[in-house]
């Protein structure tokens, strides 16, 4: 029996976006357990707490056919943080995310991995909008957004983050991409 | 490389097939999820925490190369209930679970014809020689059910390391010499 589970390879000029793997386990766990750097993603309590949202963005790409990609430093092979679209139960709309592990900031990462992977679900997946969810005082992520080019659209209660900002990205003919021969939907269904 | 969900066993009982638990199960599996059913499990789950819960269980078969199986009634598809290996982070030992979704399904030892499948599989495919399984001290059906596998009791067993687990009850199945042919 199988189960599918196509998860592309994407780069940018210093990243890889890949399928997360088991070795990514260490870092994704610091990351999501990091009570100030996980603050506007989801804190998560503990080690096994973190395993299973791992686990869940898997099971997330098998549902959906899109996830979090790990970035990947690519002059390292390290991974260095989060990108991808997430639509988990109970979320407004899908969702791109973005998210830069310690040691990582200030090399534009989660700018060049957030565009490339708007792309990718503007050109692959055949979506026509994106959004952002980001809570009230992330300032960064807020600059980070409105750098990418989306507006801000309304207030409204996250069902795991509480108050939250929806960010609406521009749609993919504002950016000048078409969808592929395969960019609809249903080719994911 | 990308996590591997490709090749998942299917298992074969008289009555039942066991299937990877996937995408097609979600929708029930979160139902049941939210259910009085799951309280001796952490349930029942709100919508959204059912739904991470049910992704999660996907997500294991790729990170550990097994997990959960969906039960089938033979010439269905539709999954009525649950069994299989699992070890989540904070477990020490991977664990034989199960479910059964309905109370239709109740009273007809499918469960029991599951988890031996299961625990057969873990033992010959897997190379495994021990397996246990967690239970609340209040769960007397799958207490009985247990007892039924042949398990014991085993008091020097580590809990995993997880909120609320203080009193779960370590059941230790027999070995593979003691229930394989």
């Amino acid at each position: 029996m199988t189960l599918a589970l196509h998860i592309p390879r994407l780069e940018t000029e210093t990243l890889i976006l890949r399928g997360p793997q088991e070795s990514d386990f260490d870092a994704c766990a610091a990351f999501l357990t990091d009570p100030v750097r996980a603050a506007g993603f989801g804190v998560e309590r503990d080690r096994p707490k973190a395993w299973r949202w791992f686990a869940l963005n898997i099971g997330h790409w098998a549902l959906h056919g899109y996830g979090y990609f790990v970035m990947e430093w690519k002059e390292t092979g390290t991974p260095c943080g989060l990108t991808g679209i997430w639509n988990p139960e109970g979320w407004p709309e899908p969702e791109l995310g973005w998210v830069v592990f310690e040691g990582y900031e200030g090399r534009g990462i989660a700018f060049e991995g957030a565009q490339r992977a708007r792309r990718w679900a503007y050109e692959h997946l055949g979506f026509d909008t994106l959004t952002s969810n980001i809570v009230p005082d992330n300032a960064r992520s807020i600059a980070l957004a409105e750098r990418l080019g989306a507006v801000f659209e309304r207030r409204y209660h996250n069902v795991e983050m509480g108050e939250d900002l929806l960010y609406r990205h521009p749609g993919p003919a504002e950016l000048g991409l078409t969808a592929d021969a395969d960019g609809s939907p249903e080719a994911y269904a | 490389m990308s996590p591997h969900l490709a090749d998942t066993p299917v298992l074969e009982t008289d009555r039942l097939t066991l299937r990877a638990f996937d995408a097609r199960d979600v929708e029930a599996g979160a139902a049941y999820l939210m259910t009085e059913r799951t309280k001796y499990m952490g349930g029942p789950y709100s919508r959204a925490d059912a739904w991470d819960h049910c992704c999660g269980l996907i997500g294991h078969w790729a990170v550990r190369g097994y997990g959960l199986f969906a039960i089938c009634l033979k010439g269905s598809d539709q999954a009525i209930g649950d069994a299989g290996l699992l070890c989540p982070g904070g477990y020490h030992e991977p664990e034989l679970g199960w479910g059964i979704w309905s109370t239709e399904y109740e009273g007809q030892g499918i469960v029991r014809e599951a988890a031996r499948a299961v625990r057969d599989h873990a033992y010959r495919d897997h190379g495994w020689s021990t397996l246990v399984s967690y239970i609340d001290p209040d769960n007397t059906r799958s207490i009985a059910l247990a007892e039924r596998l042949g398990c014991r009791l085993d008091a020097d067993a580590v809990i995993p390391d997880l909120p609320d687990w203080e009193g779960t009850l370590v059941y230790r199945h027999p070995g593979p010499s003691e229930v394989m042919a």
